[in-house]
């Protein structure tokens, strides 16, 4: 099985360490997002993985071998970049066919692969025009098409989706997804946009600084951050969070700040007393009138209320600085300013150091 | 908001200002242009005591004349052939360096200056240094005869046919800085991912230069050939450092025949029609060079 295989990364440039000691094991037909803020070392990752850069230790094996010394075009890999590298001298025809025109293939063999791939793409019309006349989402249907005939083993894209706009941007995303689904090769991915990963890898890597914070599929990513950085970074609506101290009460714990009072049951409180809870905006209740009986974590002010359609996005102004975010069920509604009482699922609440991110609890 | 005041006559600032270089340019270009023209169609010579108004009009027969003369001819040939040559040596050793150096190369920073200082000297340096290595007892001729253990003499500068090679190997020394900086700022614009794509495509160093790199220099390799034709076209000092067109006449070159039967031996209309030649030639040569450029802007 051709897998993927990063053994103690190092990078340096300079004095700054660009990436340190990445491990990470990208199984056969995977889909790989490497997402990270800029400045990460995700492009530096990428272009190892590539060869375009060689890592100052550490190993790169596909499928059992170790690749370090071999260089990109020995590796079986396609790219496809963010301003798409198309050669700008050549027909969208000679771009796709570079690929086995350079191994000499037999030129009707060519011409078939092309019209193959093109029809494939649909972008057939546009095999006699200049890369210079197309449009973003047709120049990277060509750079996709350009990577597809010489058929590698593993794709490589860095930010493919960058230079595009937001609509253009779902429906190229949707299109590389059917290719993964088609081609069944390990893609691995590069991207600043954590939605994207969200939506179609079947593993995130999330990196910040030149380290992995967290790896696995993006659904336990999502629901189980393991620190602060990547609680507050992925997920479509960020997770609220709340500074505050801890204080122990009996057997559990009570979280007090920004104007909430959160009861931790069979918490024993952390040595450090500074912490900062999170709590994502779907996992936060907004407390009926009727309903009496259950104690609030918090009360506040709406102050501001968005219908979203299939749900609403509702702010909430407590005693902290940011409003506290509710994703809610589409049926309530609620005016500017009105008073309501609000909890936190019980399990659903995160605690994290407030002096290294990491996470206390659960 | 103000309206606009709208003057009957406004000033003509630009024109002002562009007038002083333009009367300049008037006497220095038009004037002789035209005079070049006139004197080509007449029979003046200054050492023969005629004013050129008093002359006489011969219309094309100095055109005739010279196309009738062999040394005009192999001067003509000459300067081609040196060109020629001299261009397609540059040309190979500009894009080997430029190409080298747009790699990771240790000593860049120093390498650079020291590989286009020759630039920076005036030609009768070059002319004159070029004078000195090929005398007959120079540096060259000391480490052949090294080389060959024997007492090796040839003289260079006055051989028939050898003379050529130091004005060649002093022009190529010369001017190649000029080709590789040109040549240089071409290759180090090609796009970082347009070679990356390439080489994950599996193309090889050569095959990314031949069918990427290559392509993309047409029209940049154009200009440099213009840029270089004009110079070779009018090479003259060395030659005159060197052999003073020599021995004989088998050294002299267009600029130089003109020089010679102009300032040497008074035929000012006899060399009009000659510069008029040369200038026709070179137009041709030129636009034919520089269409590759245009037709690719289209």
């Amino acid at each position: 099985m051709p897998d993927l295989v990063l053994k103690n990364i190092s990078k340096k440039y300079g004095n700054t360490q660009i990436l340190r000691d990445i491990n990470l094991q990208i199984e056969d037909g995977e889909f790989c997002m490497i997402v990270g803020p800029s400045g990460s070392g995700k492009t530096t990752l990428l272009n190892i993985i590539a060869g375009f850069i060689k890592p100052d230790s550490g190993e790169v094996i596909m499928d059992g071998n170790i690749l370090n010394q071999l260089p990109p075009r020995d590796r079986s890999i396609g790219m496809v970049f963010q301003e798409y590298g198309l050669f700008s001298h050549m027909t969208v025809k000679r771009n796709i066919s570079f690929g086995l025109e350079i191994k000499k293939c037999d030129k009707k063999d060519i011409d078939k692969r092309v019209i193959e791939i093109t029809e494939k793409l649909k972008i057939r019309k546009l095999l006699d025009k200049k890369p210079g006349l197309l449009s973003g989402g047709e120049a990277q249907r060509v750079a996709i098409g350009r990577t597809l005939i010489t058929d590698p083993l593993f794709y490589l894209f860095d930010e493919p989706l960058g230079n595009l706009d937001a609509n253009l941007r779902l429906e190229m995303l949707a299109e590389i997804k059917r290719l993964h689904l088609n081609l069944k090769k390990t893609f691995v991915y590069v991207t600043h946009d954590q939605v994207q990963a969200l939506s179609i890898a079947s593993k995130v890597v999330i990196m910040k600084d030149g380290k992995v914070l967290q790896k696995g599929h993006p659904r336990d990513v999502y629901n189980n951050p393991g620190n602060l950085f990547v609680a507050e970074f992925f997920g479509a609506q960020s997770m609220n969070l709340i500074n505050g101290t801890i204080v122990s009460e009996g057997r559990n714990s009570i979280f007090s700040g920004g104007g909430l009072k959160v009861e931790l049951k069979g918490y024993p409180p952390p040595e450090e007393p500074e912490v900062v809870l999170g709590v994502k905006p779907e996992d936060v209740i907004i407390l009926d009138k009727q309903a009496g009986n259950i104690k609030e974590d918090g009360v506040g002010k709406v102050s501001s209320f968005e219908f979203l359609g299939d749900s609403s996005l509702i702010y909430v102004n407590l005693e902290q600085e940011k409003p506290i975010s509710i994703i809610a069920a589409p049926e309530i509604k609620l005016d500017s300013n009105e008073k309501v009482k609000i909890k936190f699922k019980e399990n659903k609440i995160f605690l994290f150091s407030k002096k290294h991110g990491g996470r206390l609890y659960p | 908001m103000g309206k606009q005041i709208k003057r009957k006559w406004k000033l003509p600032i630009g024109t002002i200002m562009l007038l002083p270089t333009n009367v300049i340019m008037f006497f220095l270009i038009i004037i002789p242009t035209i005079l070049v023209i006139w004197f080509s169609v007449i029979n003046f010579q200054p050492n023969l005591g005629l004013n050129f108004w008093e002359s006489r009009f011969i219309f094309l027969e100095n055109y005739i004349k010279i196309f009738q003369d062999k040394e005009f001819i192999y001067a003509l040939i000459r300067t081609v052939g040196i060109s020629v040559v001299c261009l397609a040596i540059e040309f190979t050793i500009g894009l080997l360096i430029a190409s080298i150096l747009t790699g990771k190369i240790f000593g860049k920073v120093v390498l650079f200056p020291i590989l286009i200082i020759p630039l920076m000297i005036p030609p009768i340096v070059v002319g004159n240094n070029f004078w000195l290595i090929f005398s007959a007892n120079g540096p060259i001729n000391q480490i052949i005869s090294n080389i060959l253990n024997t007492e090796f003499t040839v003289s260079w500068l006055s051989h028939p046919t050898f003379a050529m090679i130091p004005i060649m190997l002093s022009e190529i020394w010369h001017w190649y800085p000029l080709t590789f900086l040109i040549l240089f700022s071409g290759l180090a614009n090609v796009s970082i991912s347009e070679i990356r794509a390439a080489q994950v495509l599996g193309a090889n160093e050569w095959q990314i230069f031949r069918r990427i790199k290559l392509p993309k220099l047409k029209g940049i390799i154009a200009i440099a050939l213009v840029i270089r034709m004009m110079e070779a076209l009018k090479v003259f000092d060395t030659i005159h450092l060197l052999t003073r067109g020599g021995p004989g006449t088998n050294t002299e070159t267009l600029s130089y025949y003109l020089f010679k039967e102009g300032f040497q031996y008074s035929r000012v209309s006899y060399i009009s029609a000659g510069a008029w030649i040369i200038l026709f030639v070179s137009l041709l040569g030129f636009s034919f060079a520089l269409r590759t450029i245009f037709i690719k802007e289209r």
